[in-house]
């Protein structure tokens, strides 16, 4: 029982950070902007997170520092998107580079020392539910706001008319133009909320999932929130699924090094394939003439992908 | 409510789109004609707001109104339904109404928008779930829901651009009605078209343009010779078919049990001859297009056509032209001479596009296509799209399959369409297209197949129906 329940506990604390990107770039991608730079705003946000955490003392220092400077990597992408017409794909590449190259640069005088940490917040009452409260309400600040963020992306996704203003601008700009959205505004808020909830991601690495710096210190996170978002067929609730299905894949992995050696080699593979195997088979249900699907799988893990992602603003406005 | 448009210039490049318009609507239905590339659409879209002017002004009740944004003439309740709905594919039909329409920072209220919207939709007798995707709806359903949703938010000014190509008789009909109640709430309506039946039919008054400038403008009662001259420099006879230059080879069109779910009145065993033309007629949102595209994919049923010893024809000798120009039939960001390359040179390893050149410019002759071979197909007007995907098509013998090969267009193109397809019609196996209008199809096909909905209701050669039975068939009436 006590071995289930900490590693309930593991895997909502290492998805953290998960949870968090994966909402940031779905908000985002809802807009129509493919933030392709998530693997190198993660790993320089962690960094500058860890650094401004050590340097002040204090971890929350760190969130927001990292925040901002996600926010300004996403902004910079934006104006690239809405002012300058570039093509998303290749400036969110070509940022990726730059920032991963640039953080193992600064973070040089920085790899393994120890700097402050988010320490864990008992929630009174709550926590004291038996195993349930242990595994959700005694977590650090970050992983409540992870938690959090599920239901509120949703909401501002679906209820608010920022989130379908922002999803017309995704699926198509000149008919939300026509209807009198600034579809240039809106993709360029939704960037930026997205880029800084990329940031706080890098920020939960280094000041707790995966405490301190070293070069590197968030290899190929980005990528796999790219894929989860898709995994998760644009909808935050299923996203976030695909998060924790992850975390807990890797969690496994860790507890199978007490077992075999070869178990716990393979373990830390498997969300690659299985990643794999999965999007082939949403792809499948997908296909309108698959209709020896249940309705409910495909309302359940069917997606659908924002109709101009990627795409460039036509020329007239 | 009235509306006057001052001097509105537009060029793109070396394109001048709209040459020192000026229109003054009092009110009522007022009708926007020409030719396609006649400058109709740019005007609209300037109207709408979509599109800022080089020049010009336009004042509603008198008064100046800014121009170059879409909210501003939301706000000054000037509302556009497109010629192909501009809507969100995968936003459904409730949040489709609230896009740029809720005052408030959360959506609230369903119920009531509900409802509203509800009410809406029964006085037009349409039935639609509104938590539906507008993706599960046809063209023609879009374009309804745009409407209804631009009579929900209250405009004054309504433009259609031509927007009767995407509905049925009976739905025409009740637009029709509702267009004159309208005009009664002194709303007014800039009618975009080239249906000219249609403009006689319920227009108070009428502009004709012309190369991008205003060349007549009318008024009630119509004098339909003069609007006639002012259109079309050459007003050319409609084609009959004449001389069908036979061959000893028949082949013979199979239909699946599935697609015929009603009515097997045509022999399958009966052999067509080559050159025959098949139309099938339908009305928008019935399963016309789609026997079109099936007979070319056969994904989802074994219709096809067959020689007379049983092979299929062979799938390199369809040719296959979609409804949807710029969906699914043009690539809108490449050039003609690109367009040209990807159909000459796929012999050659290697593209010489001094060749493409020479060829793409006679084909652009021989097609009478109106643009320069370096424009981007997204420039070319209506008629000279569909044109250019024709002319893309092998010339070799087989068998076109053409999805409504005059949607959208006006009479003259039209015509100019069905001049090119008879040409290839001696040399083509066989020529199989659908339309929702029913003269073309009386005037061009040889059999005609007759759909309402999913079932096909009826199969048989020109000279056993008339026009009233197909009128029938696709309405759904059966004896």
């Amino acid at each position: 029982m006590i071995t289930i329940e900490n590693s309930l506990i593991t895997v909502i604390a290492l998805s953290t950070p998960l949870i968090i990107a994966v909402l940031g770039e779905t908000i985002s991608e809802k807009s129509g902007v493919i933030n392709l730079s998530a693997e190198g705003t993660i790993m320089i946000c962690a960094l500058f997170a860890f650094v401004f955490g050590y340097l002040t003392d204090i971890a929350v220092v760190g969130l927001i520092a990292g925040m901002i400077l996600g926010a300004i990597i996403a902004a910079f992408l934006s104006l690239c998107d809405i002012k300058l017409r570039m093509d998303q794909i290749a400036v969110g590449f070509v940022l990726t580079i730059l920032c991963s190259r640039l953080s193992s640069y600064l973070g040089q005088g920085y790899v393994r020392i120890s700097g402050p940490t988010l320490n864990k917040i008992s929630i009174p009452l709550l926590s004291d539910i038996p195993f349930f409260g242990n595994i959700l309400f005694n977590h650090s600040l970050i992983t409540y706001i992870s938690i959090l963020l599920i239901p509120s992306t949703w909401l501002l996704l679906n209820k608010t008319t920022f989130g379908l203003s922002l999803r017309a601008s995704g699926e198509n700009p000149n008919a939300a133009n026509s209807r009198g959205i600034n579809v240039q505004k809106i993709r360029f808020i939704g960037t930026l909320i997205g880029g800084s909830l990329l940031g706080l991601s890098g920020a939960a690495f280094s000041l707790y999932a995966k405490y301190g710096w070293s070069e590197g210190h968030t290899t190929n996170y980005g990528w796999i929130v790219l894929a989860i978002v898709i995994f998760g067929g644009w909808n935050p609730f299923r996203a976030a699924m695909g998060a924790y299905a992850f975390g807990l894949l890797q969690v496994l992995a860790i507890k199978a090094q007490s077992i075999t050696l070869a178990l716990s080699q393979i373990l830390p593979l498997l969300p690659f394939p299985l990643m794999i195997f999965i999007l082939i088979f949403i792809q499948y249900i997908n296909r309108k003439d698959s209709s020896s699907v249940p309705l409910i799988i495909k309302s359940l893990i069917g997606g659908n992908q924002p109709e101009s992602l990627g795409k460039k603003l036509p020329k007239e406005f | 409510m009235k509306i006057e448009l001052k001097n509105i210039s537009k060029s793109f490049g070396s394109l001048e789109a709209n040459k020192e318009i000026s229109i003054s609507i009092p009110g009522g239905i007022h009708a926007l004609l020409g030719e396609n590339g006649a400058g109709k659409s740019t005007l609209v879209k300037i109207i709408s707001g979509q599109l800022n002017p080089d020049k010009g002004s336009i004042l509603i009740s008198d008064k100046k109104i800014n121009l170059g944004s879409p909210k501003i003439a939301i706000n000054n309740g000037i509302g556009m339904l497109n010629q192909n709905p501009l809507d969100f594919a995968n936003l459904s039909v409730l949040e489709s109404f609230l896009v740029g329409n809720t005052q408030n920072s959360f959506i609230s209220n369903h119920r009531k928008t509900k409802e509203k919207i509800l009410n809406l939709f029964d006085n037009y007798d349409i039935k639609i779930d509104l938590n539906e995707k507008i993706s599960s709806f046809s063209i023609g359903q879009r374009q309804q829901i745009e409407l209804l949703r631009l009579l929900y938010n209250g405009v004054k000014i309504i433009i259609l651009d031509e927007p009767t190509s995407a509905f049925s008789l009976e739905q025409k009909k009740m637009i029709f009605d509702t267009l004159n109640k309208l005009t009664k709430e002194d709303i007014t309506i800039i009618f975009v078209s080239h249906k000219l039946d249609e403009v006689f039919e319920i227009c108070d008054s009428g502009t004709i343009l012309k190369e991008g400038k205003v060349v007549y403008s009318m008024n009630k009662p119509f004098d339909s010779d003069a609007i006639f001259a002012k259109m079309f420099d050459d007003t050319r006879t409609k084609n009959k078919i004449t001389n069908i230059e036979k061959r000893s080879d028949k082949f013979k069109l199979f239909f699946d049990e599935l697609d015929m779910t009603k009515h097997k009145t045509f022999s399958n065993e009966s052999l067509l001859d080559f050159g025959t033309i098949v139309g099938i007629a339908g009305l928008q949102g019935s399963m016309n297009d789609r026997l079109v595209k099936n007979f070319f994919s056969r994904d989802f049923s074994k219709s096809g056509i067959f020689f007379d010893n049983g092979d299929y024809i062979e799938k390199n000798k369809l040719y296959y032209m979609p409804a949807d120009r710029l969906e699914r039939g043009l690539f809108e960001d490449l050039t003609l001479k690109e367009h040209f390359a990807l159909t000459y040179s796929h012999i050659n390893k290697y593209i010489n596009w001094n060749d493409i050149a020479i060829y793409g410019e006679k084909k652009i002759q021989e097609y009478d296509i109106k643009a320069n071979i370096t424009q981007k197909v997204d420039q070319l007007s209506g008629g000279n799209q569909q044109r250019l995907m024709l002319s893309l098509l092998p010339e070799s013998p087989g068998v076109l399959l053409l999805e409504q090969p005059t949607r959208g267009l006006d009479y003259n193109s039209a015509n100019k369409m069905w001049d090119i397809i008879l040409h290839r019609k001696k040399n083509d196996i066989a020529i199989i297209f659908s339309s929702t209008d029913l003269d073309e199809i009386w005037d061009y096909s040889d059999i005609i197949i007759s759909v309402s909905g999913n079932t096909i209701m009826n199969i048989d050669s020109k000279q056993n129906l008339n026009k009233e039975n197909i009128a029938r068939y696709v309405s759904g009436i059966i004896d």
